[in-house]
């Protein structure tokens, strides 16, 4: 579990990170979330699709690692098996959080629960001064970087939504051994519908800038045969 | 006023309320009237001054059919109207005098009955064991004793994981109508208190008069002015036939109970309780309970139905205030007359057990759109066919309505005594009773579109009364291992649907913060 508490120098001076395996949280996850902009570099390796969050049932866009519930074919104990790691698959302890009272305001965060802190071994969070260190710094940046990328998929989603560009699918594959390997629940860009979409729906979906991630989406689905072969080579 | 052609060109609906919003919303959509270049014109005048009566209500599911016709959202709805969902109704103490009886109605079972009915093998079995038919059929029985959801967060709009209507709050729902009318389908509405109608030398409608001195003409007219029936019955002098002697019950009492607890559970069931002269329905919105004690003024005076009503609330009654509506119970002897069609309680009213009033509603709206006459020349045969088709709608309503009673041995007071005299019980009602002693319920009995209530009702009903036929020959039940394979596919679907389903009211929370999505 985690516990996040806002990062305060006083609370907190005495804290180090020890290096850790950078996916240990995402050990046994099928899907992992990423931002809008990670698309482009994830749709290589994953395919890249929507599903629903389990509380909110609102939209998450999401990679798929594995072909059935809570499969990773990317986890092993000596790394991440590909060459993207998904950013919000890189452990770090700290993270941001929106203030409830005021949307725009987000505070840094640390999870005192993380098995990543430790008072002896790692790097130290803030100087001998009491300033925030650059180590510090660089986890702000990328917590900042995730979180800002994470805060473009609702638009995205909800674009396609109001043009009717999404469809729900199951993935149903046969593997070598035999079994078949079933994920349902995926929602991504229905291209037929893209394909009839009239000029001024798709200028519009060009000026937003979401062409590129509506592509990048597409050809992501190829990446199932990727995931496919990787199952029959570890099951081997 | 002479019109130079017959064509049907505009409909002038008279009263707002649940009856005169839904018809706008359906005929709106169903004749793009949001579109500029259309030439059918929905108005709809409304009464600035009649207040509107915000009582818990139930539906059938046909509600979620109709919304999703109208182009309203599930979640806007669920979110303006205090709606919650509702899987059935759960019946306490009608069977008998003995004080814990219940019994469900619910929306679904896991096979269709029509396709293979497990009921005679239910009889032959598991009645004998204790099991009620609901649990033997269904999964919904279950997750409404344990206040669960009829479906997920992550279920589309709409969609149902077991079938589901709403409560609602009819006050609420009307105005979340007018404005979805107004704003997205093109409806005019005037506010103005109509006072009296004008009509031709044919005896047809061809204005209404209002108060603030304005007329308002039209080629239809649909009354839906409530009891006062306005139009079919003060200007056109449609009787009406009063019920009291097959349904005795005359009046309400009511009452809104807020939770004590904003977490408190909310049941995903209508519960109707039977009383002494009468029953109590208890409908759960999400911020307070609607509980009202239908009964008979020929049995019990108001103040002993508002005691029962505060007795079986309980403490939580204390400082709450309590109203009495009373009820025309009756049918207008036609609905569509003329240029005039009655939707809502101007065309007729029998007491809300079982909800018949706003699903009665959705379907005169839907046939009257369907059917609709595109000139004068063409409008009584569609009024023959409307008037033919809802006498046999009422007809059917007020047999199963008072099939209730009649099934009930309550023998602790005059009002349930009486409720099972012969003279009350209407022939058709009666015969479909006495076949059902020698057989069970067949799909063939309910073989009309038109009939308002499901077969699986009936089933549910009769057989969670306890009614059974006398004797089942074992030759005529010959697929007995085949039954016995559904009823343990039911139960085990019972774990397998029940498990994924959150509480209704953490679902309700989820709908209200996140919604759901439409696909």
């Amino acid at each position: 579990m985690s516990n996040y508490q806002p990062l305060d120098k006083s609370k907190h001076q005495e804290l180090k990170i020890k290096p850790i395996h950078p996916c240990v949280l995402a050990k046994e996850k099928g899907v992992i979330p990423i931002g809008l902009r990670e698309t482009v570099t994830a749709c290589a390796e994953y395919p890249v699709v929507f599903v629903k969050d389990d509380s909110t049932g609102q939209f998450r866009l999401v990679v798929l690692v594995g072909l059935r519930p809570n499969q990773s074919l990317f986890y092993s104990s000596d790394g991440w098996l590909g060459k993207h790691i998904p950013k919000s698959a890189r452990s770090s302890p700290i993270a941001l959080t929106q203030i409830a009272s005021d949307e725009h305001s987000l505070i840094v965060c640390v999870d005192t629960d993380s098995k990543m802190l430790s008072k002896v071994d790692g790097r130290s969070l803030f100087d001998d001064n009491g300033a925030q260190s650059d180590f510090l710094n660089e986890l702000i940046a990328d917590a900042e970087d995730l979180y800002a990328d994470h805060q473009l998929v609702k638009p995205f989603c909800d674009l396609l939504l109001e043009q009717n560009l999404l469809s729900p699918f199951s993935l149903n594959v046969e593997a070598e051994d035999g079994s078949n390997l079933e994920l349902k629940g995926l929602y991504s860009i229905d291209e037929a519908k893209l394909n009839q979409l009239d000029k001024d729906m798709l200028i519009k979906l060009r000026d937003q800038g979401a062409l590129p991630f509506v592509y990048a989406m597409l050809f992501s689905m190829a990446r199932i045969d990727s995931l496919l072969k990787r199952y029959n080579e570890q099951s081997r | 006023m002479k019109k130079s052609s017959d064509k049907i060109n505009s409909i002038v609906i008279v009263g707002g309320g649940s009856a005169g919003w839904i018809t706008a919303c359906i005929l709106a959509k169903k004749f793009d009237c949001s579109d500029q270049a259309n030439r059918l014109q929905i108005t709809v005048v409304e009464s600035p001054d009649i207040p509107i009566v915000g009582v818990g209500e139930g539906t059938w599911p046909t509600m979620r059919r109709t919304l999703e016709a109208i182009g309203v959202s599930e979640n806007d709805f669920i979110r303006n109207c205090q709606a919650t969902f509702k899987q059935g109704t759960q019946f306490f103490d009608w069977k008998n005098n003995s004080q814990n009886s219940r019994y469900f109605n619910l929306f679904s079972s896991i096979f269709d009955p029509s396709d293979f009915n497990l009921a005679p093998y239910w009889m032959m079995s598991g009645a004998k064991e204790g099991l009620s038919y609901a649990d033997a059929v269904s999964a919904q029985g279950y997750a409404c004793e344990n206040f669960l959801a009829p479906k997920r967060i992550t279920s589309k709009a709409f969609e149902a994981h077991q079938s589901y209507a709403y409560h609602l709050d009819a006050g609420r729902f009307s105005e979340f109508l007018k404005d979805h009318a107004i704003k997205n389908l093109g409806v005019n509405l005037t506010l103005a208190n109509v006072v009296d109608a004008q009509t031709c030398e044919e005896g047809y409608l061809t204005a209404v008069v209002t108060r603030e001195g304005s007329n308002i003409s039209g080629d239809f007219f649909i009354d839906c002015t409530g009891f006062k029936s306005l139009l079919i019955g003060e200007k056109l002098g449609v009787n009406f036939n009063e019920l009291g002697d097959i349904l005795p019950n005359d009046r309400a009492v009511t009452m809104q109970v807020p939770y004590q607890d904003p977490n408190q559970e909310i049941a995903c069931v209508t519960k109707s309780t039977a009383r002494e002269a009468g029953w109590i329905w208890d409908i759960g919105l999400q911020t307070r309970r609607g509980v009202g004690y239908v009964y008979s003024s020929s049995f019990l005076t108001d103040d002993q139905a508002e005691q029962t009503l505060r007795s079986y609330v309980g403490l939580e009654a204390d400082n709450l205030s309590a109203r009495v509506i009373p009820m025309k119970v009756g049918r207008r002897e036609k609905f569509w007359h003329k240029n005039c069609l009655a939707i809502g309680l101007s065309a007729a009213f029998i007491e809300p057990l079982e909800a018949s009033a706003i699903f009665l509603i959705e379907a005169a709206a839907n046939m009257v759109s369907d059917i609709f006459p595109a000139s004068r020349s063409a409008m009584s045969l569609s009024a023959d066919m409307f008037n033919q088709s809802f006498d046999f709608r009422w007809t059917r309503t007020i047999d199963f309505i008072k099939m209730h009673y009649v099934l009930s041995q309550r023998s602790d007071t005059d009002y349930w005594l009486a409720a099972r005299e012969l003279s009350g019980i209407p022939d058709s009602l009666q015969a479909k009773l006495d076949l059902w002693e020698q057989r069970p319920i067949s799909k063939y009995d309910f073989s009309d579109i038109n009939e308002p209530f499901p077969f699986e009702s009936y089933q549910y009903v009769l057989y969670g009364m306890g009614r059974v036929p006398k004797d089942l020959p074992a030759t005529m039940y010959t697929k007995a291992n085949m039954a016995n394979e559904r009823f343990q596919q039911v139960k085990r679907a019972r774990e397998l649907i029940c498990d994924g389903l959150p509480k209704h009211r953490e679902l309700i929370n989820q709908v209200c913060q996140f919604g759901f999505q439409s696909i």
